[in-house]
C-alpha cells in the first residue's frame, strides 16, 4: 500500500528546516526559522522590558550579541533587526554604561579640542577598527573618530548622521571611547557651526511670531468640513500651500 | 608621475602652511598628487618593542589604503609623506611587515576587514621625491628668484635619519636638504647641531628640557651665521619656535624663524600665493 503520508525521514528533514536551535544565555531552544531574534525570545516565553523599545531598528535599545556555530567572530546586531539563524548562542545588552558630560554648546567651537577636552579618551584611539567591524548600521565608526582628531568635526558628524546609539562600538572598544556621546556632541557642533543656515526658516519663524498667519489660520480654522475639504483636495492636486491659504 | 599622498594630522592642522607650499610646488614640478580619502593617524610615535604589534594596525592600515588608492587610480606606488614623523611609522610598518615573519602574519589575521598588503608600497619623503623623481638640475631650471646667498641652518632632527634602515640619507651626515637648498641659492651653514633631537613629546611634560635644548641648537646656528632654520618635521618646527621664544633672554633676543623647505622652494619658483603673509614677510627682510 502506498504511504500517503510522509515518512519519518521527511519529517526530520521538514522540521529543520522550519525551526532552528539557538542558545540563549547558554540554554539550548527550538524556536521557528524567519523570526527575528526579538520576536524568537518572546516566542520563548521571554518577556522583554528592558533593551527593546521601538521594534523597529531606530532606537537602538536592543542590542545583541552574539556567535555562530564554527565561527570566532563576535557579532553584533539588532535584535528586532536581525533573523534567528541555526546555531547561534545569544545574550542581550540591556544598557551600555557610558556617562553623558554636560556642556553648553552656545559657547562652544567645532574643533577637536573643544570634543577632546570633554572626551580625552578619544586620543587613546589606536585605529583597530574593531567598533566598525561592530557597527550594525555598519557605519565607519573609527574613521569618524580619527576624523576628529583631525579637526574635520564636519567629516565626523556625516559618518555617524545614522548613528543609533546602540553602544556596541563603545562596549568593544580598547581605548574605552564613548562614541555614541562623542557623537552626538559632533553633531550638535555641526549643526550649530558648520551646517549652512536656512534663511528661509528663519524668515518664516519670524513671520510666525509676528503673528502674519493668524488670521488665515483662524479663517481655515472656523471655515469647517466644507472649506477644509476643499482645501485638501487642492492640497492633493500640488496646489502650495500658500496659494491655498490665499485663496 | 602620479603618486599617493598621505598627509598626517598635523599638516592639515598646525602645519598647514607646509602642506600649501609643499602641494604648490611639487604641482609646479610637475607631480601629482592623489590623497587617500580615508586616511587615519599615522601612529605618530613608533612602538619598538617587538612582541607588541597592536601599535602597528594603524600605519599598516594606511599603507593598505594607500595600495588601494593606487591600485584603483593606476598611480604609482610610492605614499608621499611631508612630516617626518608619519615617515619615519609609515616605513618601520612597512620594514617590520617585509621582515618580522611572525608579527606580519598576526598582522593579518586580525586585520582580516581589510586587503592583504602585498608589500608593494615605497614610503617616500617630500625630499627623497625631489631628488629622485625631480632632480637637482629642473629645479635650478625653474628658479625664478635666487635666494642670494641666504644663509640657512638646516634641521634634520632625528627622524628622517634613525635608525639606519628607514633613513633617507647618510644619518651621520646627510647632504639631502642641503642639495636643495645650494640649488635654489641659499647657504646653508655648517654647525654640528643639524641631526640632534629637538626634544620632541617631550614638549607635552617637560618643556623646559626641551626649551633647554633648542637653546643649545639655536646658540650654535646663529653663532655659525645662520639667519634662519629650515625643517621639514612640524615638530623640529613648534619646538624650535617656541624654544626660541622661552629662551629669549638667554639667546639675547636673537631669533631665527624657522621656514618649511618647501616654503624656501615656493619662493624660489616665484610662487607667493602659495607662502604665508608672515612667511613671504620674514623671507623678503632677510634677503632685504
Amino acid at each position: 500500500m502506498p504511504s500517503r503520508g510522509k515518512n519519518n525521514g521527511e519529517k526530520v528533514e521538514e522540521e529543520k528546516r522550519r525551526y532552528v536551535t539557538i542558545y540563549f544565555m547558554g540554554k539550548r531552544y527550538r524556536v521557528p526559522a524567519g523570526l527575528t531574534i526579538l520576536k524568537a525570545l518572546e516566542y520563548l516565553g521571554y518577556r522583554l522590558i528592558r533593551g527593546v523599545g521601538c521594534r523597529g531598528g531606530f532606537c537602538g535599545a536592543c542590542t545583541t550579541v552574539y556567535r555562530k556555530h564554527g565561527d570566532y567572530r563576535l557579532y553584533v546586531g539588532l535584535a528586532c533587526q536581525t533573523p534567528v539563524e541555526d546555531g547561534m548562542y545569544l545574550t542581550q545588552i540591556p544598557f551600555v554604561p557610558a556617562e553623558k558630560p554636560r556642556y553648553d554648546i552656545e559657547k562652544m567651537s567645532p574643533s577637536s579640542s573643544v570634543v577632546l577636552a570633554l572626551f580625552p579618551e578619544i586620543a587613546r584611539c589606536i585605529a583597530c577598527n574593531t567598533c566598525t567591524k561592530v557597527c550594525p548600521q555598519e557605519l565607519q565608526v573609527m574613521d569618524a573618530i580619527q576624523a576628529i582628531l583631525r579637526g574635520d568635526i564636519a567629516k565626523a558628524a556625516r559618518l555617524t548622521f545614522d548613528c543609533i546609539s546602540c553602544g556596541s562600538c563603545t562596549l568593544r572598544c580598547p581605548a574605552e571611547i564613548q562614541h555614541f556621546y562623542v557623537f552626538q556632541l559632533v553633531r550638535r557642533l555641526y549643526g550649530k557651526y558648520i551646517a549652512p543656515k536656512a534663511k528661509h526658516l528663519e524668515k518664516r519663524v519670524k513671520e510666525i511670531e509676528q503673528g502674519l498667519y493668524e488670521d488665515k489660520l483662524n479663517k481655515v480654522i472656523s471655515g469647517g468640513p466644507e472649506l477644509w475639504r476643499d482645501l485638501a483636495e487642492k492640497l492633493i492636486k500640488g496646489v502650495e500651500i500658500e496659494e491655498v491659504i490665499q485663496g | 608621475m602620479r603618486i599617493i599622498y598621505y598627509p598626517g594630522c598635523t599638516v592639515k592642522s598646525t602645519a598647514i602652511r607646509y602642506e600649501k607650499s609643499a602641494r604648490g610646488v611639487l604641482e609646479e614640478l610637475g607631480i601629482e598628487l592623489i590623497e587617500i580619502k580615508d586616511w587615519t593617524c599615522c601612529g605618530a610615535v613608533y612602538n619598538l618593542p617587538t612582541d607588541t604589534v597592536a601599535y602597528t594596525v594603524a600605519p599598516l592600515r594606511n599603507l593598505i589604503r594607500a595600495q588601494e588608492t593606487a591600485k584603483r587610480e593606476g598611480a604609482e606606488h610610492y605614499i608621499l609623506t611631508l612630516c617626518s614623523m608619519c615617515n619615519h611609522t609609515l616605513r618601520q610598518a612597512d620594514l617590520r611587515y617585509r621582515t618580522d615573519i611572525d608579527g606580519a602574519e598576526r598582522l593579518r589575521r586580525y586585520m582580516d576587514d581589510e586587503p592583504e598588503y602585498e608589500k608593494s608600497m615605497r614610503v617616500i619623503h617630500l625630499l627623497e621625491l625631489i631628488r629622485e623623481f625631480v632632480g637637482y638640475d629642473k629645479i635650478r631650471e625653474k628658479v625664478k628668484r635666487s635666494l642670494r646667498g641666504l644663509k640657512v641652518a638646516t634641521f634634520y632632527g632625528c627622524l628622517l635619519l634613525r635608525p639606519r634602515e628607514v633613513a633617507i640619507d647618510d644619518p651621520e651626515d646627510p647632504t639631502i636638504m642641503e642639495d636643495i637648498l645650494l640649488n635654489i641659492g641659499a647657504e646653508p651653514v655648517d654647525y654640528p647641531n643639524r641631526n640632534e633631537c629637538c626634544g620632541s613629546y617631550n614638549v607635552v611634560r617637560n618643556p623646559d628640557a626641551v626649551w633647554d635644548r633648542v637653546k643649545e641648537i639655536a646658540e650654535s646656528a646663529i653663532g655659525f651665521g645662520a639667519k634662519a632654520f629650515v625643517t621639514t618635521c612640524p615638530l623640529c618646527a613648534f619646538n624650535l619656535e617656541e624654544g626660541q621664544k622661552s629662551r629669549s633672554r638667554e639667546l639675547r633676543g636673537k631669533f631665527l624663524p624657522v621656514f618649511y623647505v618647501s616654503e624656501l622652494l615656493a619662493y624660489a619658483l616665484g610662487m607667493n600665493e602659495y607662502i604665508e603673509k608672515e612667511v613671504l614677510d620674514w623671507i623678503e627682510k632677510l634677503i632685504g
